[in-house]
């Protein structure tokens, strides 16, 4: 029990070293990606527009 | 030694006593127990024959105790206090001193003459009591009887009749000492005797009585029972005193020829372990020769438990005992070294017991041989405690205590140690003895908690020390005229760099007050055009109510994304406010690789888990065992 116990353990430190190195989160924020068409528009990702849903 | 030398008052043949302390004499020619009252000799008739007993010494044999001087066989006293004989013999020792040597089931006690300090009167002397011997130290009565005097060959240093009653009191004190106090025929205490258990080795007794001098009780071997004709194979002809057939299940007297005491025609209890069977535990191989059924009584219920005689010739007599299939291995313990019995526990051999039950435990069936007189429906008190593996017990009667450590063996064990056919039953409940089978594992498995949670904290600590850096920090102020939410309000950070990949923390804080603000935003790379989208309100509320001043919020919050890559990024910020209250600006930190608490206390939570649960069954394990005890933790 004790080596079974051992290596769930040293699985949780992994497990928490890795979300420590990576920067996991519990939740993810919502993630996109900018068109290129829109990037190389004029005023690119700054317009208002794209993130008004082009209104 | 010293002599006294005169002529038998009865047959006028020379009687020598060779102690000058000596006061009774019993004559070699006629077999008159001669008394010394002075000058004066008085004859108090014949004495009876010597009891068969199966004593290995004889009078005349010499030895020597390491720092005493040499010694012999000077007297021989039998005494019977109801249920046997046993053998005292006295020991002459060349500088005119003498001590005792008490023989009984093959085990010998050198008690030798003490200073005697005031003690109770006899018929104030219970067992368990403790009794203060002075430099002996504190002792502990086991047992208070009468014993008559039957015979005695040799010289006594005591002038009293035989067939006189004699009382006394035994006592167990530290370190392995026994004592004696001897009442006589009064009731006032007239000599204390203390002394240990000795083998004839430490005697220096090398020469003992030969096989045809010993008498046995009762033949060894092969023989029928009287009752029912059945062969009986009596395996401890030295030392038993009672025979249960078991064909017929009827009790003889080992001590006078097999008489039937109880006859019946019925077939016991067959026990498990066969009688006659050997096995070996510890350095010795042990013979069952007997077997008995005992019971307690609760609740109007019978609760019954086996229990197995061992024999061993040199090493005496030991106990297997099976209690729904849990067994242990039961050795006498020395009550004078019992201590602390108070308060629900007892110490024994530096290890704290804790109390279990007391219960009148009664016996309802015995098969074989026993060393004692035993009776079915013989009741004796029981008191019970434990420190798994091992229990420790006290059987009482009016005039005796006896205690005894047993220590659990498992049942494969057993079937092992006595090569059973089959295999054993499996135990049902647990035994109050019954060590928990991960106990030892369990220990590890907490020391290992113990070490990772300490390796979380202290790697969480690591962490803070080193990480968090602040990548950027930039202030803005909110247009006048612009709308919540609108193009005129919206803002992007200055680039900045976020050299390695892990989380990011976002902070705003703005000076809000019975208001909110709240940011839509995005973090963007700008090479790839990757955001992670992301908001924040920042709130603050206070007032006043009838408990006083109350605050709600802060003027700061914090969001954090995880897993952004190494690049240069940029923050897209869309605030919006309460109409009536535009907040005067706001303020943005963003720092990368953030120790986050919460996946520590994660870590820290599953690495506890499992063994809270394991501490969970063994407390399960726990309330089984203590469910059956005087001290049940549930009432049902």
């Amino acid at each position: 029990m004790k080596r079974a116990y051992t290596a769930f353990a040293l699985s949780v430190l992994g497990l928490w070293g890795a979300s420590s190195w990576l920067g996991w989160e519990l939740f993810a924020a919502q993630r996109g990606k900018i068109p290129q068409s829109v990037r190389q528009a004029p005023g690119g990702y700054r317009s208002f527009a794209y993130w008004r849903g082009g209104k | 030694m010293s002599g006294y030398q005169a002529s038998c008052p009865s047959c006028g043949d020379t009687v020598v006593f060779s102690l000058g302390q000596s006061l009774l004499k019993v004559c070699e020619s006629c077999g008159s127990a001669v008394a010394r009252q002075g000058a004066k000799l008085e004859s108090y008739g014949k004495v009876a024959d010597l009891i068969p007993t199966p004593s290995v010494l004889k009078l005349g044999i010499e030895g020597r105790y390491p720092g005493a001087p040499g010694f012999r066989l000077v007297g021989r006293l039998q005494l019977d206090h109801g249920s046997g004989t046993w053998d005292e013999w006295l020991l002459g020792f060349d500088n005119d001193q003498w001590a005792w040597l008490a023989e009984s089931q093959g085990k010998f006690h050198y008690m030798g003459r003490a200073a005697l300090p005031p003690v109770r009167e006899f018929a104030r002397m219970k067992p368990g009591a403790s009794v203060d011997l002075g430099p002996a130290g504190v002792f502990v009565v086991t047992e208070v009887k009468t014993a008559q005097f039957v015979t005695a060959q040799g010289e006594l240093p005591f002038d009293v009749r035989p067939g006189s009653a004699l009382h006394y009191v035994d006592l167990s004190g530290p370190d392995g000492q026994f004592a004696t106090i001897d009442y006589g025929t009064g009731s006032g205490a007239e000599a204390l005797y203390v002394g240990r258990a000795v083998t004839l080795d430490q005697l220096g007794i090398r020469e003992i009585a030969s096989a045809e001098e010993r008498r046995k009780r009762v033949q060894g071997g092969q023989i029928a029972c009287p009752q029912c004709g059945g062969p009986l194979e009596i395996r401890a002809p030295d030392q038993t005193q009672r025979v249960a057939c078991p064909w017929c299940g009827s009790l003889l007297d080992a001590t006078n020829d097999l008489a039937i005491l109880q006859a019946l025609n019925q077939a016991p209890v067959k026990p498990d372990i066969s009688l006659g069977t050997k096995g070996r535990i510890g350095r010795a191989t042990w013979t069952v020769i007997g077997f008995m059924v005992r019971s307690v009584e609760y609740e109007g219920i019978r609760y019954g438990w086996h229990e197995y005689l061992l024999y061993e010739p040199r090493k005496g007599f030991r106990w297997l005992t099976n209690n729904n299939g849990h067994w242990s291995f039961v050795e006498p313990a020395h009550a004078g070294d019992v201590r602390d019995v108070f308060s629900g526990t007892a110490r024994y051999a530096e290890q704290r017991y804790r109390h279990f039950q007391s219960a009148e435990a009664q016996v309802d069936h015995v098969v074989g041989e026993f060393y004692w007189a035993v009776a079915r429906g013989d009741k004796t008190r029981i008191v019970d405690y434990v420190a798994p593996p091992y229990f420790l017990s006290k059987e009482s009667t009016p005039s005796e205590d006896v205690w005894s450590r047993g220590e659990y063996m498992e049942p494969g064990q057993i079937w092992e140690t006595f090569r059973l056919q089959g295999e054993p039953p499996e135990p049902t409940g647990v035994a109050p003895n019954q060590v928990w089978k991960w106990k030892k594992d369990a220990r590890g498995v907490y020391a290992s908690a113990l070490m990772f949670a300490g390796l979380i904290l202290f790697g969480y600590v690591v962490l803070l020390a080193l990480g968090g850096s602040t990548v950027h920090t930039e202030s803005f102020t909110i247009p006048p005229n612009a709308a919540p939410g609108s193009a005129e309000a919206t803002v992007f950070t200055q680039p900045f760099e976020i050299p390695r990949s892990g989380n990011v923390q976002i902070r705003a804080k703005a000076p809000v007050m019975n208001s909110w603000l709240y940011l839509d935003g995005a973090l963007i790379e700008e090479s790839s055009g990757d955001f992670h989208a992301f908001d924040i309100e920042v709130s603050y509320y206070t007032g006043r109510d009838s408990d006083g001043v109350w605050t709600e919020g802060s003027d700061r919050r914090t969001t954090y994304l995880g897993s952004v890559p190494p690049g240069r990024y940029v923050l897209r910020l869309s605030p919006q406010w309460e109409q009536a209250r535009v907040p005067q600006g706001y303020e943005i930190r963003v720092r990368s690789r953030v120790p986050r608490f919460y996946q520590a206390f994660l870590a820290l939570l599953a690495v506890g888990f499992w063994p809270v649960m394991v501490a969970w069954r063994q407390f399960r394990f726990e309330m089984a065992r203590w469910s059956e005890s005087d001290h049940a933790w549930t009432s049902e």
